[in-house]
């Protein structure tokens, strides 16, 4: 067990020291540099603000430099956000991100199971109908449209939840919907869709045969084998939700991970870029760990394996 | 089942990452950790001024501060030496000055003054300032504002290495003085609308160390109001500042500003009574607010030609005055900006923007010039240029090289791109022009590498007609155009040694008419943008020039 632990623990290091090494790569590759903005500088002081940042010096210099502060957990300080580590930005910025994504999943995976259960229990009647354009219209409708609409109807006509802003419970509202509703739709999809194929599995005729009840048979059989495949698709869902979204952080103003994350690509901001890079393949590779490490438990026959 | 212990391991972590975000994003001052309710809820008493914008200043430290947020903000926090307000320079912190004959000493005598804590503002706090704005260890953006200031720029270089020798000193605690390189006419008017200059405080500056200016902590105002909480990519709250010399006049009780990304979000806070007023009206929306304001933005928007071409070839055509000439004459500028623009953008079709000072009213207005460009275009004489240009060069119409016109991969610029290349179409038959389309630092870098034939930009303005001349002489690091004139560079320079504020004007009057007949740039328009402000809120000053938004005598009524 301990070398097996050992072993994926190599591997996730790994991992992330090439997601390091080829999203530093990538981004120094990009032409331009920082302090290329529309607020034009000259070349001189350009040259003069790149050798303050150390940009000036030998690619592999910056990047053993970089490599070292890594591993003491430094991720540097943002060229744009002038003396701000880009550690403090994560570290205000995520939890916001986060919380919104827990709200939204809070409420939009136990109302698509609903509906998904709904429309294969009324198949082919109004319901399940009206259900399933709803689930159509849900994931075609772009978030900044439905954002928008959100923002107009419920903040400005009907004045019933701030515009914009995060803080209060109200606030967090109207995002939490507007991220939310897709996930609602295609979660009713998923589970729509799983909730036909499971009846006509066998064990569902079985348990017919056996004469239970209609209500037990979808209960106790239809609806928990139909989750199995809708929770495996949970894990990258839960991630997207995590890492915050560009589009609903925008135009609601929440000061979350998601702009960062675009920003400081399109403004070259390269420690902020690889920063959250980073900190975000850490997150996924630390996920990854733990689940092999559970899997481990529950599986004795990977550890006789490996 | 390995996906499924996936998914829920995430559940948990956002579990615990939500559960910590309380602590997480309160990481302004001490004190306000109830979640970061708005103001007034709290307060229903206190008249604070709600205002929000795109973005959130890259820093408030005065030295190195480059965004208009940045400087809008720091007009309320600081005092300088001079205001820039009511449109004219009136005394900050400098109660009076004195300048020499030469033009070249100042000499700035200091009111009685704390900053925030109560410690007295003396005219080191100013010495400290312009040091450390100049010094390497800075790397400051902004340093080259001080460029004017006797070995400022030697010092900036590392070519002297001993602050003591930049012409700047303190006489005593509270008289101030500043010696320049040469005679700048416009340098009180530089000084006063300026964000790098504000005074700092070594001590506070060096104990907060890098963090100088990042924080509410890490900041101390001298100004109307003071840093009450930054809470980063949300909001700036700042509150009045009683130790302030002219608090009796500050009406606010506090200024909060939201930073929302969206513009039509801002709108629809303003419709919804969250905010007193919008900077910039998106374009469009003039007409859904009939009491709105319009105000110079600032900038002047012209188009680059690089005289040296892209390539060989494509140089033989943009060296040509004439095609040059054909390029300008062909743009109706009123239609273009009223289509492609603005219904706001001022067509122009010189160098002279309305808020330059002249001598006793505006440079433009005083200081004309001939031969510019109709505003509506002439396609007959766009055609008679585009047929000597080519007599010239021994080409016909349909040989001609391609042109790159480098575009911003943004929709505003892109549709100036196609309105323009599509006038050349239609007035001069000309079809090799071809637009490229880059990510914002790709398309500048392209500018200074010269990887351009045509290109549109919009510049500061700045206070002085020579601010925007000087950038066209040969070898400046912002003359794309490759242009280089013996004749406008004397122009430029001499003109600017000038003592006689009359003579002066009218040799850089002279020098604007050569870059008109020279043509290696086309001026468009001057921009201007449109603002609200809820009834109820006086005393609020949108304009250029200095900081945008000029709140600090407003007056909010519920």
């Amino acid at each position: 067990m301990a070398r097996y632990v050992v072993n994926r623990l190599l591997v996730s290091l790994a991992t992330l020291w090439l997601l390091a090494t080829l999203s530093f790569v990538l981004l120094h590759a990009l032409p331009g540099n920082p302090f290329q903005t529309e607020q034009l500088l000259t070349p001189e002081m350009q040259q003069r603000l790149m050798s303050y940042y150390g940009l000036d010096r030998p690619l592999w210099e910056q990047y053993l430099n970089y490599m070292g502060n890594l591993l003491r957990g430094d991720l540097g300080y943002s060229i744009k956000y002038t003396n701000r580590s880009v550690n403090d930005i994560i570290a205000a910025a995520f939890p916001v991100s986060a919380s919104l994504g827990l709200y939204s999943l809070a409420f939009a995976v136990p109302l698509g199971l609903f509906f998904g259960i709904v429309s294969a229990r009324k198949r082919g009647r109004p319901l399940d109908y009206s259900l399933v354009v709803m689930a159509v219209l849900g994931m075609s409708v772009p978030s900044f449209l439905l954002a928008a609409m959100l923002q107009q109807w419920f903040g400005v006509r009907w004045s019933l939840l701030p515009v914009s802003q995060w803080g209060t419970p109200a606030h967090a509202v109207l995002p939490a919907v507007a991220l939310g509703l897709p996930t609602v739709a295609s979660v009713t999809r998923t589970m729509r869709a799983s909730m036909l194929e499971v009846v006509s599995q066998d064990y569902i005729k079985t348990a017919q045969i056996k004469g239970l009840s209609d209500l037990e048979i979808v209960w106790r059989h239809q609806i928990r084998n139909a989750l199995l495949p809708v929770v495996t698709g949970l894990g990258p869902l839960i991630a997207f939700m995590l890492m915050g979204s560009f589009v609903v952080e925008q135009i609601f103003a929440i000061p979350g991970l998601g702009r960062h994350f675009v920003m400081s690509v399109m403004s070259l901001d390269y420690t902020m870029a690889l920063g959250l890079t980073v900190f975000l393949g850490a997150a996924v590779v630390v996920m990854n760990f733990l689940v092999d490490l559970a899997y481990a438990v529950v599986d004795p026959r990977i550890r006789i394996t490996r | 089942m390995r996906k499924l212990l996936a998914g829920l391991l995430a559940l948990f972590m956002v579990f615990v990452a939500a559960c910590s975000s309380s602590g997480g994003t309160g990481q302004g001052s001490g004190g306000g950790s109830q979640g970061g309710g708005s103001a007034p809820a709290e307060e229903p008493a206190e008249k604070i001024l709600t205002y929000a914008y795109n973005f959130q200043p890259g820093t408030l430290d005065t030295s190195r501060v480059t965004d208009n947020m940045g400087g809008d903000i720091l007009y309320h926090l600081s005092e300088g030496l001079m205001r820039f307000y009511g449109g004219e320079v009136v005394p900050g912190i400098a109660e009076r000055w004195e300048v020499s004959e030469d033009g070249t000493t100042y000499t700035f005598y200091l009111r009685e003054a704390t900053w925030e804590d109560g410690v007295p503002v003396t005219a080191d706090d100013f010495v400290y300032s312009v040091r450390r704005l100049l010094s390497p260890d800075t790397g400051s953006p902004m340093a080259d504002q001080a460029y004017d200031i006797l070995n400022a720029a030697a010092y900036h270089n590392g070519e002297l290495t001993d602050p003591e020798q930049v012409g700047v000193r303190a006489l005593d605690d509270r008289t101030l003085e500043i010696r320049l390189e040469r005679p700048v006419p416009y340098f009180l008017l530089a000084l006063a609308t300026s964000s790098s200059f504000y005074p700092l405080r070594q001590d506070f500056v060096e104990q907060a160390g890098s963090s100088y200016g990042t924080s509410a902590e890490h900041f101390l105002s001298n100004g109307p109001f003071r840093l009450a909480e930054w809470q980063h990519e949300a909001s700036i709250r700042m509150v009045k500042n009683e130790r302030y010399w002219n608090a009796d006049a500050v009406k606010l009780d506090g200024i909060t500003f939201l930073v929302v990304p969206d513009s039509n979000t801002i709108l629809n806070m303003y419709d919804n009574g969250e905010v007193d007023l919008v900077l910039s009206l998106p374009a469009g929306h003039e007409a859904n607010y009939p009491d709105h304001e319009v105000r110079w933005f600032g900038t002047i928007a012209f188009l680059e030609f690089n005289t040296a071409g892209s390539n060989p070839e494509a140089g033989k055509l943009m060296g040509n005055l004439n095609f040059r000439k054909a390029l300008s004459y062909a743009i109706d500028r009123v239609a273009f900006n009223r289509t492609a623009v603005s219904a706001l953008a001022e067509p122009t079709s010189r160098f002279a923007h309305p808020t330059w000072p002249g001598l006793s009213g505006a440079y433009a207005d005083e200081f004309p010039v001939e031969n510019t460009v109709p505003l509506e275009g002439d396609p007959e004489l766009a055609n008679q240029f585009l047929e000597a240009a080519l007599a010239e060069l021994g080409l016909s119409r349909d040989q001609l090289p391609t042109l790159t016109y480098v575009v911003f991969e943004q929709l505003p610029r892109r549709m100036i791109a196609e309105a323009l290349v599509d006038q050349w179409r239609q007035v001069l038959g000309l079809n090799n022009i071809e637009m490229q389309v880059l990510p914002i630092p790709q398309a500048i870098q392209a500018g200074f590498a010269g990887q351009f034939d045509i290109y549109y930009q919009t510049m500061s303005a700045g206070v002085d007609p020579y601010l925007f001349l000087v950038n066209w002489t040969s070898g400046h690091g912002l003359n794309w155009t490759r242009w280089s004139d013996p004749t406008y560079d004397a122009l430029v320079v001499e003109a600017n040694a000038l003592l006689d504020p009359a003579e002066r004007l009218a040799a850089l009057r002279d020098a604007e008419q050569r870059l008109i007949d020279v043509a290696p740039l086309a001026a468009t328009a001057y921009e201007r943008s449109a603002h609200v402000v809820r009834e109820g809120v006086t005393g609020v000053e949108i304009s250029f020039p200095g900081a945008g938004l000029k709140a600090i005598y407003a007056d909010v009524q519920r």
